[in-house]
């Protein structure tokens, strides 16, 4: 039963993967996105792994959808959204050789990296089972231990690290603006980056 | 579940080959984002593979 969902799921997941790329508007291949981060929670769910599952639906579908959507829907870029690329669009035979080899390889470097360690070594044997039952929802505590104490201050750099980020991004966004209102007249709504908005 | 790790990890890399070649053939800035999220999900798939 769980093989016949874990099958369904990935063809769904997939599916839903060809659909971002092939889809023609950005707003149906973000909601194809959500359809694939979706079907791959419920691959996490099948395999044991509640924590990862759930913090997959938090922030992939909860986080970074909305952020996705929000830019589609409020920020209406059109042309500004388009990368001007050197080579001609489409798609090429080279580039479907590309992503096939990169395909192929992924999967030698997974299974012949699996065959290295020793063969069903990896079989939950004894404690490592009965801790894993003991603290339910995927050795939580387990991760709370790791990531608070031996690797504290890594994981402070990385907040660290994020609000330098989002200085950086105001502070460049700020100055963007502070030089287009100041090359153009403002205009009489007095909201300047609603400039290309229709009324 | 008893589907065995390869397939966990042919399907990481089908999803990690699509998200190459969106990257690769679409011009729009977000599908280009989605696509490289699509590849940072296939990593997390085989993570989880491989702490099976």
């Amino acid at each position: 039963m769980a093989e016949i969902l874990f099958y369904l799921l990935a063809l769904g997941a997939v599916g839903c993967g060809v659909g971002v790329v092939a889809a023609r508007m950005p707003l149906f291949s973000v909601l194809f996105l959500l359809g694939s981060f979706f079907c791959l929670s419920g691959i996490y769910l099948l395999a044991g792994f509640q924590f990862l599952a759930a913090t997959q639906l938090l922030v992939y579908a909860g986080a970074i959808m909305v952020l996705f959507l929000f830019v589609i829907m409020l920020l209406n870029l059109g042309e500004a959204s388009e990368l001007r690329r050197h080579a001609g669009q489409g798609l090429t035979r080279g580039r479907l050789a590309i992503a096939g080899v990169t395909a192929v390889a992924m999967v030698l470097v997974g299974v012949v990296s699996a065959g290295w360690g020793e063969p069903h070594a990896a079989a939950p044997t004894g404690e490592v089972a009965t801790s894993r039952a003991a603290h339910g929802i995927d050795q939580l505590d387990a991760i709370a231990d790791v990531l608070f104490g031996r690797y504290m201050l890594p994981f402070e750099a990385a907040s660290i690290l994020l609000l330098a980020t989002m200085i950086a991004v105001i502070a460049l966004a700020k100055r963007q603006r502070d030089e287009g209102a100041s090359h153009e007249p403002r205009e009489s709504t007095g909201w300047p980056w609603k400039k290309g908005v229709e009324q | 579940m008893s589907v065995p790790t390869e397939h966990l990890y042919v399907l990481a890399a089908i999803l990690f080959g699509t998200g190459v070649l969106g990257f690769l053939i679409r011009s729009n800035v977000i599908i280009v984002l989605a696509s490289i999220e699509l590849m940072l999900n296939a990593a997390n798939l085989t993570f989880v593979g491989a702490s099976r």
